[in-house]
Parts: C-alpha cells; sequence; structure tokens
C-alpha cells in the first residue's frame, strides 16, 4: 500500500507497490480534481438511469425520466460536432458576445470614471441611470428590436445592457472606495490631475473593474441566449446558417430534437465558464499586487 | 548626531492659528491660538489628548486643509495666513500617514521612486535607481521588489519615510508613523528615523500619542490641549528631557539586544 502525505492542496505519493499502479495514478490527482470528478461520474450515472428509467420502472421517474439520456446527448453531439452550422452558431453567439461586451466596456469604463470624479455629472445623470438600472435586458429586446436598424444591432444592444450595469457600477464603487489619504499623498508628493488619475485612479479601480467585467460577461451569456430565442436568430434565422447557440436550443426544442437542446444548454455553460475564467484570469495578470489576497 | 552641516531650512513659525470646523451645533474649535516656532532641521514632537488639534495643524502644515485665523511661515515665507488661507500642497511637505499609504499596486522601489517620476523631475530609469539606493541604505534590499500588502508592517513604515525623502523635503509631517507597531519594531524604527535624520536633516513635525516616544525623538515637545498649549521649551525642561532621553535609549537599546539574542 502506498503512504500518502497530503499537505494543502498537493498530495505526494511514496513509492507505490507493485500491482497499484491504477490507483495511485488516481491517487495523485489533485484532491479537489477527484472529487469534482466524483460528482461528474454521479451525476452522468444518475442521469442514465433516470432518463432510462420508463425501461426498467412501470413508470418513468418524474422530471429525470422525460430527460434524453446522456447516451443520446453523446449521440447528438457527435453530429453536431461535425456540422459546420454548429460552429457558426458558436461564432454568430461569440461574436455577439464579444461586440456587445466591447461595447459595454468602452463605454461603462469611462462613464463610470466620469461619475467618480465629478459631482455634478453624477448627480445630472445618476438619477435616470438608477432608474434605468432595475430594467431587466431581456424587457428591451421589443424596444431594441424597434429601435435598431437590423437584428444583430438589436441583439448586440441588449447584451450591451446587460454588461454595461455591473461594470459601471462596480467601477464607481471601486473609485468611491479609495482611500483618501493615497489621493492626498501623491498631491503631497507632487503629482499633478492628470498623473493623478492615470496612476492612482486607473490602477486602484482595476480590481473592481475586473470583478464588474466578470460578473458582466456571465450576464452577456444569459442574455444572448434569449435575445437568440426571442429575436429568431438574427438576420441568418436558422441553425445551419448559425442563428447561435441560444437559436440552436430553441430550434432544437420546436423541431422535437431534444438531446440537441442538452447540447446546446452543454455549450452555453462551457462558453460561459470558458469567458469568466479567461477575464478572471486577465484580472488577475492585470493586478498582480492582489496574489496575496486572490490567491 | 553626526556632523552634517546644519540645516538653514525648515524653520516654521506659527501664530495664533485658529481653526474650525462646521459642527452640529455651530463650529468646533480644534485649534484656539495655537503658536509656537520649530527650529531649522529640528525634530518636534507634538503629543495631546485626540481632538486636540494636532493633525489639524499637520494638515494646515501639508495644504490639505486652510485655518480660519493666524498665520504659518517657513523660513521667513508665508505658508498661509493673511491672503492666503491655504498653503498650497507640494513635495517640500511631504506627510507620512497613521497606518501608511504606500500605493497597493506599486512595488516598494515604484512607490519610493514615485515622486521625482510625477514631478518629471528624473528619468524613470534614475529615479529607480535613486530609490533602490535609499532602500538599500535604509536596510530594506530584500524588500524592493515585494508590494507593500507582502512588507511587514515596520518595513513599510520605513519604505514610506524613504518615499517622503525622496523629495528632499524641508519639512517631513510624520501622523502618529509608529502607532500600530509592536514596541520592540517601535525602538528599532526610533533608531532608524534618527540614523535617517542624521544623514539627512528635515524639519521633523512629529505627532505621537505615545509620550516616551515624543521625549525619545523630540528635540523640542509641544504639548497640545484643547484650549491652552504648554510650550516645553525651558533649559530646565530640555535638562530633563536629555536625562529621559538617554534613560529610555537605554531601555530601548536593552530590549533591542534582547530581541537580538532571542533571534
Amino acid at each position: 500500500m502506498s503512504t500518502e502525505v497530503t499537505t494543502g492542496l498537493t498530495t505526494v505519493v511514496a513509492p507505490r507497490a507493485p500491482g497499484r499502479r491504477r490507483l495511485a495514478g488516481l491517487r495523485r490527482l489533485d484532491p479537489r480534481v477527484r472529487r469534482g470528478a466524483l460528482s461528474w461520474v454521479a451525476l452522468l450515472v444518475f442521469w442514465q438511469l433516470g432518463a432510462t428509467s420508463g425501461r426498467w420502472l412501470a413508470e418513468p421517474l418524474p422530471w429525470v425520466g422525460r430527460l434524453p439520456a446522456p447516451s443520446d446527448v453523446l449521440a447528438a453531439a457527435l453530429v453536431l460536432v461535425a456540422d459546420p452550422g454548429y460552429w457558426h452558431s458558436w461564432l454568430a453567439s461569440g461574436g455577439r458576445v464579444l461586440g456587445g461586451f466591447a461595447a459595454a466596456v468602452l463605454c461603462g469604463v469611462p462613464f463610470s470614471a466620469l461619475l467618480a470624479s465629478s459631482a455634478r455629472f453624477r448627480g445630472i445623470v445618476f438619477p435616470v441611470f438608477e432608474l434605468l438600472r432595475p430594467v431587466p435586458p431581456l424587457a428591451w429586446v421589443p424596444a431594441a428590436i424597434l429601435f435598431w436598424p437590423t437584428q444583430e444591432l438589436s441583439i448586440a444592444f441588449v447584451i450591451f445592457l446587460g454588461a454595461v450595469y455591473p461594470i459601471v457600477l462596480n467601477g464607481l464603487g471601486g473609485a468611491r472606495s479609495i482611500d483618501p489619504r493615497l489621493l492626498e499623498t501623491a498631491r503631497s508628493l507632487g503629482a499633478s490631475r492628470w498623473s493623478i488619475f492615470r496612476r492612482l485612479l486607473l490602477p486602484a479601480v482595476l480590481p473592481a473593474l475586473a470583478v464588474g467585467m466578470e460578473i458582466g460577461i456571465g450576464i452577456t451569456w444569459e442574455v444572448v441566449v434569449a435575445a437568440e430565442m426571442i429575436s429568431g436568430g438574427g438576420a441568418a434565422g436558422s441553425a445551419a446558417s448559425g442563428g447561435g447557440l441560444g437559436f440552436l436550443i430553441w430550434s432544437s426544442y420546436v423541431g422535437g430534437s431534444y438531446p440537441q437542446i442538452i447540447v446546446g444548454m452543454i455549450s452555453i455553460g462551457i462558453a460561459g465558464y470558458a469567458s469568466s475564467a479567461l477575464l478572471r484570469r486577465i484580472g488577475a495578470r492585470l493586478t498582480p499586487w492582489r496574489r496575496e489576497s486572490v490567491g | 548626531m553626526t556632523a552634517t552641516a546644519a540645516p538653514a531650512r525648515g524653520a516654521i513659525r506659527i501664530r495664533d492659528v485658529v481653526k474650525a470646523y462646521p459642527g452640529r451645533d455651530g463650529p468646533v474649535l480644534a485649534v484656539d491660538h495655537c503658536s509656537f516656532d520649530v527650529g531649522a532641521g529640528e525634530i518636534c514632537a507634538v503629543v495631546g489628548p485626540s481632538g486636540c488639534g494636532k493633525t489639524t495643524l499637520l494638515a494646515a502644515l501639508a495644504g490639505f486643509h486652510g485655518i480660519d485665523s493666524g498665520s504659518i511661515h517657513v523660513d521667513g515665507q508665508l505658508l498661509c495666513g493673511p491672503g492666503r488661507s491655504r498653503a498650497e500642497v507640494g513635495p517640500d511637505r511631504v506627510v507620512v500617514f497613521q497606518n501608511g499609504a504606500l500605493f497597493p499596486w506599486k512595488t516598494n522601489l515604484e512607490n519610493v521612486a514615485f515622486a521625482p517620476i510625477v514631478q518629471g523631475r528624473m528619468s524613470r530609469r534614475d529615479a529607480l535607481d535613486r530609490a533602490a539606493s535609499l532602500l538599500a541604505e535604509a536596510g530594506l534590499r530584500d524588500d524592493i521588489h515585494a508590494y507593500p500588502g507582502e512588507t511587514s508592517s515596520g518595513a513599510r513604515r520605513r519604505v514610506e519615510i524613504a518615499r517622503a525623502l525622496m523629495t528632499d523635503p524641508t519639512i517631513l509631517l510624520l501622523d502618529e508613523p509608529f502607532r500600530a507597531l509592536d514596541a520592540l519594531t517601535k525602538s528599532v524604527m526610533h533608531e532608524a528615523l534618527l540614523e535617517t535624520h542624521a544623514r539627512r536633516p528635515a524639519t521633523l513635525f512629529f505627532i505621537t500619542h505615545d509620550l516616551g516616544e515624543a521625549v525619545f525623538l523630540g528635540h523640542r515637545v509641544v504639548v497640545l490641549t484643547a484650549r491652552t498649549q504648554a510650550l516645553l521649551t525651558d533649559a530646565r525642561y530640555r535638562a530633563l528631557v536629555q536625562q529621559v532621553a538617554a534613560l529610555v535609549h537605554e531601555e530601548a537599546r536593552r530590549a533591542f539586544e534582547v530581541g537580538d539574542r532571542e533571534h
């Protein structure tokens, strides 16, 4: 039997006895990975058994009994992966998210800087901002379709709305929580207004902005899916020509190909997770002084 | 103290300064007709209970607040007073704050190099070089590339003093800089401050709650009270201070040596 020393996150395994290779290989995995894998396997087994419960029980189990089985989903996924239309959907949704999110960053960051630095501007603009903020982005969809000349722009606008609020609010919060002594110190050390903005305000707000962006990109994926469902997938309007992942889910539902719905859902899960993780990584890279508190 | 040329600059003359803050029941008097002098290059320790106006005076010297009446002169030049209610904020009078105000997103080295870079007085490279040598002088060679968040509190305070010294200030305004430190670190910091002061003489306006610290560090101790100010500057007091300072110094040294042995 191999002896195991667990220190924090890493597991150190002493030289293993012969014939125990596979177990030792499993053991060598990070315990977090091991636990995560365990819950995935449990979920899949439960799902597979539950989804096929109609075959071995008199009545299918409620809820899970109506789901397509993971084996069917896997089969559908293999078909979809070979279909260029599926990848076009990725590109379409990804492009919309990227466009709307980029617009939200480009508008949101200077806007929050203005709000933070001018009490007059804040006084004029903030009441309207606060009134519009609780309106969910999806409530804007019909209006957006009316406002904008193309479907693409309407969807991008709704995505923009989803991302811009967390960015602005976090930026503003970050700017307002700057220690006033840092400002006084910078002035006392001879910094000009511009230096204070560039060397003090920007880095001081960066951590809060990074959090705002991470929240914002998560919301964009929520929004893009619903916007595509409602608007009918933009100009293209068909799964084959890339209506987007949201449209893929909806058209799969309408067309009765249920395993495909699950493939679409999983795709969005992956996309949202990957983009959040990417932004978190970028945020951590941009704010190296927070290593201690983040790690 | 080493035989560095005595600085002719940094003499502070405070006369009849009054400053009130708006309060709920009318204005609250923070400084009431306060007058005293600090000699050029002196270490002036200012003690007194909370709310006696120590920090208000410091902020007036730094230019963070104005004063209502009276005047403050530095080297004969009007800093604030009649015709100028508020001093200009400038790098000749740098503040070191109570809990430290290092920029957390800059390394210790970048913090120290900040002032000459933003003033456009030195190239980035020169500023970083000078900052590195100043930090090395302060015994902080190992902390140069660390962020303040990764640095011990005593070392952070030294970094901050080094940062202030980079501007070659005539007056260094210290607002209870060693308050949060443990006793041993504090006595090490006292030594370090005296050493630094001997090397780079500037007038130190040093606010503290700690009477021992005031007596140990101060060439002059100003006791501020909410109403009147007692000035302990006469010869008898100074002789007494010398004695006490020698005793405190001895005590601190002994504590430090014991600490060293225990290491």
